[in-house]
């Protein structure tokens, strides 16, 4: 006992253990600060510390290399025992970093906390931020697998739009002109090495910040912050009200640090681990890829705005706002803290939200890419093939083989992109067909020469059908019998009228 | 509180954690999570399944089971026996160029393997043809050798097809010049031999009344419907076939295989696809491969590459 006493005194001696503790955990804090509102900060750390733990333990397995980043995460579904579920808890676990650390940084921003004197401490927060985000598509990179490797060229499309030095970021960050083997090491790199340490080196400054500038009082209507004033009113809260943050305030951040802890566990358990949804190939682009949810917002919005619309969304969009959130706190520097007087600030929130929200909604609901099997492996309906004659029929190969059927669907069957047909002869007359076909129009491409004259008329005598409780046209004709001579004539017209008919 | 008391109301509490953890341990061990990944998938690349390829590839156009679809039934015992076994298989690696028919070799620009398109061949041969008996043997696919008359073709038309194809007639016509364009002479052949027993069409046996019709027959046929169509459109096909002739030719050496007499061998028989068993027919006929090669005469006689 006592030379154990003796050891922990000579360390401390050395280490100044005591010190560090009463200067950290043991610093006071506002008891208002003891709040619900204030415990998404610990638990983004937490987060973070689950990935370090299930990220290193997942890099014992995982191997950076094209040939054997898939294998390697099969290997960890299917035959490591409990691997799925380590990869389930880094995958969740960087799920709810990103859904905490955007609850924490919505906080921080009603709360005004990034005013007078914490500027730093937002613009830290800033930083953790976007290197979160750059961990989330770094990491969905590891997977490798179709969605990666969709998700990688659309990032790359957005460098690529950035005037002057685009074409050179692509080639900087897929360590080539393509995405290849390169590719994934440099991510590898930037996904264990560069990034992690980043963050760490930032949690350090923004965790010093916070105690150096202290955590932010609980705002109250009416007490304006005053550049030449805070700081002796904080004190004097601190003097008044103030508490050890352990173990007086700790008590709900540690209680919702549980729960986090038990929901993450939860989810991987439940819903899993997300893919690898197949090898990627670039000549197969099946399936309909879906980035990860953090990212689903900025690809819907890629996928459902107009193309003159898509620089400013892919790069000027991202830019201005991060431009927006780094003069945020010099611009609004001091006065009211407290939402309740600022409802502007409240406005802009509920905005940001909604619009990333119903963004990520439509992206994860819209069929917004086509399907790209469907023209050869969804059968039309035998509905609509009975008693339609030769030339209807093959209006209908036609159709699959010009990959309508990957945007329209029949019977229910086939993409959603464009409208179903099923009853497009009720909507559209034989002339307004050959027109959207030809030049397409709204999210259509123009098929205009990609089709001959033939596959036209084919094309619009197979979509003429198309109506509820069609009646084939040959059947309302009178019977061949009585029109005998004027068809003979017809049909023995030595050629096809000319002019129609190129080659 | 007396230290028994505290002990007693301990007991239960750790039998308790005992339990669940037992349990939660158990049911790790025994039961699957809900988020345990499934089996793996397979590559699109690595499927040899046969049902699985032709519902992906084929079933949109040919029909869930190879029959009622738009495009040409497959599964039928008469075709597959008309049908080579070695054409089907140049079918599916070039498609018909021009065609809604695609090209399904990875070397021709498609997405399929040499070894899915074997699964293919492989699977339509034994999963539908059947042995067909008939006193006749069976006109040739291709019809190579035996050229049509237009003329006599449009009076056989009128005589045979028309209570169907005829304008107003029941079934639609096939002699308009858009649906002609959009078919290849073969397809137009195979229609006639085979007809479209799925939707109703008899096919060569019974199209006459009973009278069978002759190689020569289905080939006048044929150059009657041809010549409903632009003749650009017809050289197009054409080429397009011969180029692929050649390739095949190319890649798997030499016409040795032996010609199937086009104008009617007359023998009586059994001819099935892969007689085996019966050995009494001429042979399951073979792949036409010097069509067209005058110019090409001489890679035609190489042996194989
Ligand atoms: C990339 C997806 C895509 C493909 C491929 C595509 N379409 Fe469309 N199509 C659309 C969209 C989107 C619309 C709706 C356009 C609009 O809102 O103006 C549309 C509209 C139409 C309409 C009008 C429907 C209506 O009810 O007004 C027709 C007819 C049509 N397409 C036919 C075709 C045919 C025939 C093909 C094949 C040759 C084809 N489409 C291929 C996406 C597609
Ligand atoms: C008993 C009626 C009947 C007769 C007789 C008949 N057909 Fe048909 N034919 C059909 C039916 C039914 C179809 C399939 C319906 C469709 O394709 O719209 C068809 C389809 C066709 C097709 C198109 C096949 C395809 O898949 O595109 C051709 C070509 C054809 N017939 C040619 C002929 C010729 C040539 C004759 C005369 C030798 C003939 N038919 C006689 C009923 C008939
Ligand atoms: C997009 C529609 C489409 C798809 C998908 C398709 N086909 Fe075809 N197929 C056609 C058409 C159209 C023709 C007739 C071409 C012609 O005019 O010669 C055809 C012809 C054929 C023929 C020859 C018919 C004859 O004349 O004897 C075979 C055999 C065939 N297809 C097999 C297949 C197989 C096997 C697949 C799947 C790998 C497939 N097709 C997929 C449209 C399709």
């Amino acid at each position: 006992m006592n030379t154990l006493k003796r050891i922990a005194v000579w360390l401390d001696d050395r280490l100044h253990l005591t010190a560090l503790w009463a200067s950290s955990a043991g610093h006071e804090v506002p008891a208002s600060s003891g709040s619900w509102w204030y415990v998404f900060g610990s638990a983004t750390l937490l987060c973070f510390v689950i990935q370090v733990i299930s990220g290193a333990c997942l890099a014992f397995v995982y191997i950076p290399s094209t040939n054997e980043a898939y294998t390697s995460l099969q290997y960890l579904n299917h035959v490591q025992f409990w691997g799925w579920y380590l990869r389930g808890i880094h995958y969740w676990g960087s799920n709810f970093m990103v859904a905490f650390m955007s609850a924490h940084m919505i906080q921080v921003f009603l709360f005004g906390a990034y005013k007078y004197p914490r500027e730093l401490t937002w613009l830290s927060g800033l930083f953790l931020l976007l290197c979160t985000l750059g961990m989330a598509f770094t990491g969905q990179v590891m997977r490798w697998d179709q969605d990666a490797y969709w998700g990688l060229s659309i990032g790359a499309a957005i460098l690529g739009r950035i005037p002057l030095i685009g074409g050179g970021l692509v080639h900087l960050v897929l360590a080539g002109p393509i995405i290849a083997g390169e590719t994934l090491s440099r991510f590898f790199t930037l996904h264990v090495f560069i990034i992690p340490g980043l963050i760490i080196a930032i949690v350090g400054m923004h965790l010093r910040l916070v105690l150096a500038k202290g955590i932010n009082e609980y705002p109250r209507p009416g007490h304006r912050v005053r550049r030449a004033t805070y700081d002796a009113e904080y004190a004097e809260i601190i003097r008044k009200e103030g508490v050890p943050f352990v173990p007086q305030a700790i008590d709900k951040d540690l209680i919702f640090s549980a729960v986090t802890l038990v929901l993450i566990l939860l989810f991987a358990l439940i819903v899993g681990p997300k893919g690898p949804h197949g090898e990627p190939n670039p000549t197969l682009v099946d399936a309909s890829p879906r980035p990860d949810f953090y990212f689903l917002s900025l690809f819907a919005a890629l996928a459902l705005l107009p193309d003159w619309m898509e620089t400013f969304v892919m790069f000027l969009g991202p830019a201005l706002a991060i431009l927006i959130l780094i003069a945020l706190p010099f611009v609004a520097n001091t006065g009211e803290k407290s939402a309740s007087r600022r409802p502007a600030a409240v406005l802009w929130v509920i905005l940001a939200v909604l619009t990333i929200v119903t963004l990520a909604w439509f992206g994860l609901t819209s069929p917004w890419s086509p399907h790209m099997t469907a023209w050869s492996g969804d059968p039309i309906p035998a509905v609509y093939l009975k008693g339609r004659t030769p030339l209807e029929m093959h209006g209908a190969l036609v159709f699959q083989n010009k990959q309508c059927r990957n945007c329209h669907a029949l019977g229910g069957v086939g993409g959603e992109r464009g409208p179903a047909l099923d009853a497009v002869a009720t909507r559209l007359t034989a002339p307004e067909m050959v027109r959207q076909v030809i030049q397409g129009g709204g999210n259509m491409p123009a098929y205009g020469k990609k089709l001959t004259p033939a596959e036209v008329s084919a094309l619009v005598a197979f979509m003429q059908t198309l109506r509820p409780q069609a009646t084939p046209p040959s059947q309302n004709s009178a019977p061949p019998e009585n029109k005998l001579p004027r068809d003979v004539a017809q049909i023995l017209a030595p050629t096809a009228p000319s002019g129609k008919h190129r080659p | 509180m007396d230290v028994s008391a505290r002990k007693r109301s301990f007991q239960p509490s750790r039998s308790w954690i005992v339990l669940t953890t037992g349990l939660l341990v158990l049911c790790a061990a025994a039961c699957d999570p809900p988020g345990k990944p499934g089996p793996a998938e397979i590559a699109p690349e690595n499927i040899v399944d046969f049902q699985t390829l032709y519902g992906q590839n084929c079933a949109a156009c040919h029909g869930a089971d190879g029959k009622n679809g738009p495009g040409r039934i497959i599964n039928d015992p008469l075709y597959l026996a008309v049908l080579p076994r070695d054409t089907l298989r140049q079918i599916i690696q070039y498609g018909r160029p021009g065609t809604s028919m695609p090209a399904w070799d990875q070397r021709e620009g498609g997405p399929l393997s040499p070894k899915q398109i074997n699964a293919l061949v492989n699977g339509i041969e034994n999963n539908w043809a059947k042995p067909v008996h008939f006193a006749t043997a069976f006109p040739s696919y291709t019809g190579q050798g035996t050229t049509g008359d237009s003329g006599r073709g449009q009076k056989l038309f009128l005589r045979d097809c028309f209570a169907c194809h005829g304008p107003g007639a029941r079934v639609g016509t096939v002699t308009g010049a858009d649906y002609v364009s959009l078919v290849t002479d073969q397809m137009l052949r195979t229609s006639i031999i085979v007809g479209r027993p799925d939707l109703g069409m008899p096919d060569y046996r019974f199209l006459n009344l009973g009278h069978v019709l002759s190689d020569q027959d289905i080939a006048d046929l044929v150059a009657f419907l041809s010549s409903k169509r632009p003749a650009g459109i017809t050289a197009m096909y054409e080429s397009a076939q011969n180029r692929i002739n050649e390739s095949q030719s190319g890649q798997q050496g030499g016409s040795t295989g032996q010609h199937v007499n086009e104008s009617g061998s007359g023998q009586g028989g059994v001819l099935t696809k892969g007689n085996e068993g019966s050995g009494t027919g001429p042979g399951s006929p073979r792949q036409q491969k010097n069509e067209g090669n005058k110019s090409t005469g001489s890679s035609s006689l190489g042996g194989p590459k």
